[in-house]
């Protein structure tokens, strides 16, 4: 579980460790820097847009670590062990990337 | 051409009849609704065969230009609003859900297209609506439906144009999909929705120009619930046949590849190509907050989130009973009046004993009764159906499935599997068809199984009738506290098999888009609430009538020396009606309702739940007559008469009775229909086992469900085998270094691909006893996984018959491969003394084997 005090919305904090979608709060926008999932669903994820690199925003916190991501205009909804499995780092440009 | 109605083409429209069959007519239903059994080896060995189209996609060939039918297949991602769109062209009646995956059937229907100006000679498109899918590389039954209609592939026929639906407003995601299906090389229409939301965000998309940068690829902006833009899209559609261009950068497939390689390795191509198609839009896709984000702060919030889900609930329940009930009573009273002063008026014209005779009565108390209680059902599932369609409609339906999703995990499920649970509390009929929307296919089971423990609209009057006799003040929560109660045994149920038929099941990830909250477009929420609601009484009316009649007709007999003649039985208890009712009667004596009335609603409730209160209230009425009025209220004589028995039957403690009664129409075996879906969807066995006839002995025998793909996998595998005369070549992918491994491991490879006993015995220069012995010690030490073969297996009753001949099943390749347990060169002592235990229960070789056991035994008694 990580750690990490949440940062507040939209801004970039420093992380100390390995940080996980899951320990974002809402409006923090980070970069995908992985997905620790087997190959089928990560391979899924990327197909919804969820690659590293692309820059996402939690828009809503749900219960036990569920996360709504938006990329762009879309919205993601996951569950709180594949928010864990995302691994991510706080954006320091939040602008919008469509790779 | 005619002039064009409503912004529609001028066509017309045929659809298939999915409608199920219900009563005892739908245990011989066939299977035009093929369960797909789905598994994930499947998509490893799914392969498709690219057309070589070059710079232009294939063009309609000859063979369906000489028979004029061209098969059109409309693909795209869930909530593209897909459905509306089929819905909108062809009229037909297929369910628009605003949840991702809530596609579960292929539907089809034809559409007569006669030109641009409608004199032309006709032609007849034979359209296929797949389910919503991400991806040609499926992960659940339903993706895999809808990438086998785009390829053509499974016995699908292979489409002369394809209807792809992008939505405007998620456009990345979608031109990542078209690219797949486009080089597929079928001609490509896109037909772009959601237009409205995606200007609203900002990121409107231009048709005209997307379909510049996709070098020609018609582009049609359409709106699915409003018809704008399907002329154009029809005409698209025809002049698409004869080719549509392949974008830039984009590459047709060629010859025949593994899906799984062709999706995966090219998908990093697909995403550049489409951020450059999205470059060139120049969209201005700013991530903003949305008013479905503002929503959602309550709505997925995780207290706030669960309390409003609690709270929606709990109107759509109360609004089933509250508003219904006035409307029900005018069917009951005025409609039920209208209708026997006609059937009055008819038999008065054949003189005044026509109406004192039994035709009058069955007419009367038999064919009308059963027509009114039917329209009884019709305000409680017409306002169920306009709630859940709101639901869907206005997305809903898809955060509730989120908010689930945790609760659906402690059970073995994930969120996704709310849908047909909740969509189980209309009927049961349609959740069992969307478990396919669950990737796993011992989920699909599993969800199954828990879809009658759902409350249906059927059971409803059951609850609402006792509620009022026994409760009265308080129906409205004691029907509210039935549906907790219900997700509560739900969620029981699904533990208690999580933890033995299904240990070791494990939840999907759950990964789901949300669609944008919309507002239900009036149209088509009446049609959809008048279509299901069509469904409900033209599949419930049958069986209702029938067993009213038919109960009319029990209680006609006479049983007893002067009870009377048929049809004129002063008693219905002395007739055979009541005496089948008192005979079960006592079975329910300890629960307090062992009163022949309840035993014999409960029967009859068998068939069909909503006879239950109709057989009520038909032998109470024999009984003493009855106000039809209150019987729907329980406040009136039917309550009476159910306070009356129950309190004698349970010794004053009506109330007890009655609470007892109501959980056991919550938890006693599903309606006739649902059985027969059960055993269409699951088996035989999951079947028996749902209704709790036949204890579990899954628990810990190894059972297996084969895919058809499977079966002919093994199929094949055993004709190969058959003729090269069980000698033939091991797969290449499963040879194993012959020169290391010892005879256990050789014998291990033999038969796991395909060998028979004698063939492994011949090819190996061993005896083929000890050949049997080395099988068996594989088997038991885990090294060599032997299918169930005992009666009923899944095997047998599936798609694969197992060889008798064979040890091919016994070598399944099918089954899950473990990595061999630590090597043991030889037998030890004591496998060596096990040896002649595995004799006796294990495999025997020419037929010595003991009844009891032994697997050519068995695999013997099943050829015999």
């Amino acid at each position: 579980m990580d750690t990490t005090p949440p940062a507040g919305p939209g801004t970039a904090t420093p992380t100390r460790g390995p940080r996980t979608l899951a320990g974002c709060r809402a409006g923090d926008t980070v970069i995908v820097d992985g997905i620790d999932l087997d190959e089928r669903h990560r391979f899924r994820l990327m197909e919804l847009g969820l690659r590293a690199g692309v820059v996402i925003r939690v828009v809503q916190r749900s219960g036990f670590g569920g996360r709504v991501v938006a990329r762009g205009p879309e919205r993601i909804a996951l569950d709180g062990g594949t928010a864990r499995a995302i691994r991510v780092r706080i954006s320091d440009d939040t602008e919008e990337t469509t790779r | 051409m005619t002039a064009p109605m409503n912004g529609l083409p001028p066509h017309t429209a045929e659809h298939g009849d999915h409608a199920h069959r219900r009563g005892f007519g739908a245990l011989f239903a066939g299977r035009g609704d093929q369960t797909v059994r789905f598994d994930r080896r499947d998509t490893d060995r799914m392969s498709v065969v690219g057309r070589d189209g070059g710079a232009r996609t294939e063009a309609t060939d000859g063979e369906h230009e000489a028979d004029a039918l061209r098969h059109v297949v409309f693909v795209g991602n869930p909530n593209v609003g897909k459905s509306s769109l089929f819905n909108t062209l062809l009229g037909a009646r297929t369910k628009v859900m605003n949840a991702p995956g809530t596609t579960v059937l292929l539907e089809t229907g034809r559409l007569h297209y006669r030109g641009p100006d409608g004199n032309g000679p006709a032609e007849v498109w034979d359209c296929t609506d797949t389910p919503g899918t991400y991806s040609l590389l499926p992960l659940s039954p339903d993706e895999k439906v809808a990438a086998d209609a785009v390829m053509g592939a499974e016995g699908l026929p292979r489409p002369d144009l394809v209807v792809a639906v992008l939505d405007a407003t998620n456009i990345a995601r979608s031109l990542y999909f078209l690219a797949m299906v486009v080089e597929l090389g079928a001609p490509t229409v896109v037909a772009l929705t959601m237009n409205d939301l995606a200007e609203a965000q900002g990121c409107g998309v231009d048709a005209e120009r997307l379909s510049a940068l996709l070098d020609g690829l018609p582009v049609v902006a359409v709106d699915g619930r409003t018809g704008a833009g399907t002329d154009r899209l029809v005409r698209a559609i025809a002049d698409g046949f004869r080719g549509t261009p392949v974008p830039e950068g984009l590459h047709p497939l060629t010859g025949t590849a593994n899906v799984r390689a062709w999706v995966e390795d090219h998908a990093d191509a697909r995403f550049d190509w489409a951020a450059r198609i999205i470059r060139g839009l120049d969209l201005q896709m700013r991530d903003r907050v949305t008013l479905s984000d503002r929503i959602d702060r309550v709505l997925l919030h995780p207290v706030l989130g669960i309390v409003m889900f609690l709270a929606v609930m709990y109107l759509v329940f109360q609004a089933t009973t509250t508003l219904a009930g006035p409307m029900q009573d005018w069917f009951d009273v005025t409609v039920r009046g209208w209708l026997a002063a006609m059937v009055d008026t008819v038999f008065s014209w054949f003189g005044p004993a026509a109406s004192t005779g039994w035709a009058h009565a069955l007419v009367v108390d038999g064919v009308l009764d059963g027509v009114v209680t039917v329209l009884t059902f019709i305000p409680p599932m017409g306002i169920m159906f306009l709630l859940l369609s709101l639901l869907e409609d206005s997305g809903y339906l898809a955060r509730a499935a989120f908010v689930m999703d945790r609760a659906m995990r402690t059970i073995g499920l994930d969120g996704r599997a709310f849908l047909p649970i909740i969509v189980g509390f209309g009927c049961n009929l349609p959740a069992l068809a969307a478990t396919r929307t669950l990737p796993d296919s011992r989920q699909r089971v599993l969800t199954g199984m828990l879809i009658p423990f759902s409350s249906c609209s059927a059971r409803l009057s059951v609850y609402l009738v006792l509620a009022y006799a026994f409760f009265r003040g308080h129906a409205g929560s004691v029907v509210f506290l039935m549906y907790v109660l219900s997700v509560a045994v739900i969620l029981l149920a699904g533990l208690l098999l999580r933890h033995t038929k299904f240990r070791g099941l494990k939840p999907e990830p759950f990964a789901m888009s949300l669609p944008p909250y919309q507002c239900p477009r009036l149209v088509m929420l009446i049609r959809s609430v008048l279509g299901r609601l069509w469904g409900f009484v033209r599949g419930a009316s049958s069986v209702i009538v029938t067993m009213i009649v038919a109960l009319w007709v029990l209680q006609g007999i006479p049983a007893t020396p002067g009870a009377g003649s048929f049809g004129q039985v002063e008693d219905v208890h002395d007739s055979v009606y009541g005496v089948v009712a008192d005979a079960v009667a006592p079975v329910f004596t300890p629960a307090g309702f062992g009163d022949w009335h309840a035993s014999a609603a409960l029967i009859t409730g068998f068939v069909a739940k909503e006879v239950v209160v109709g057989s009520m209230s038909q032998s109470y009425n024999v009984a003493g007559g009855d106000d039809a009025t209150e019987q729907r209220q329980g406040e009136g004589t039917l309550g009476a008469r159910l306070r009356e028995s129950f309190d004698a039957s349970s010794g004053g403690h009506g109330r007890a009775a009655a609470a007892a009664f109501l959980l056991f129409v919550l938890a006693y075996t599903p309606c006739l229909a649902t059985v027969a879906e059960l055993k269409r969807q699951y088996g035989f066995r999951t079947m028996l086992q749902t209704v709790g006839v036949e204890p579990d002995r899954g628990l810990c025998a190894r059972r297996r469900h084969l895919s058809a793909a499977e079966a002919r996998m093994v199929s094949a595998q055993s004709s190969r085998w058959r003729r090269a005369g069980g000698s033939g070549t091991m797969p290449p992918d499963r040879r194993h270094a012959d020169g290391d491994a010892d005879a256990v491991t050789q014998v291990i490879a033999d038969l796991e691909s395909g060998m028979t006993l004698e063939a492994c015995a011949r090819h190996r220069g061993l005896p083929r006893g000890f050949v049997a012995m080395i099988a068996d010690h594989a088997r038991r030490t885990g090294r060599l996984q032997v299918m169930d073969l005992s009666p009923r297996a899944a095997c047998g009753e599936a798609w694969c018959n197992p060889d008798p001949g064979s040890l091919i099943c016994a070598g399944c390749p099918l089954l899950p491969r473990h990595k061999p347990t630590p090597q043991k060169r030889d037998l030890d002592r004591d496998q060596a003394a096990g040896l002649p235990h595995a004799l006796r229960d294990g495999l025997r070789v020419g037929g010595t084997g003991s009844p009891h056991g032994g697997l050519l035994a068995r695999l013997r008694s099943r050829r015999g």
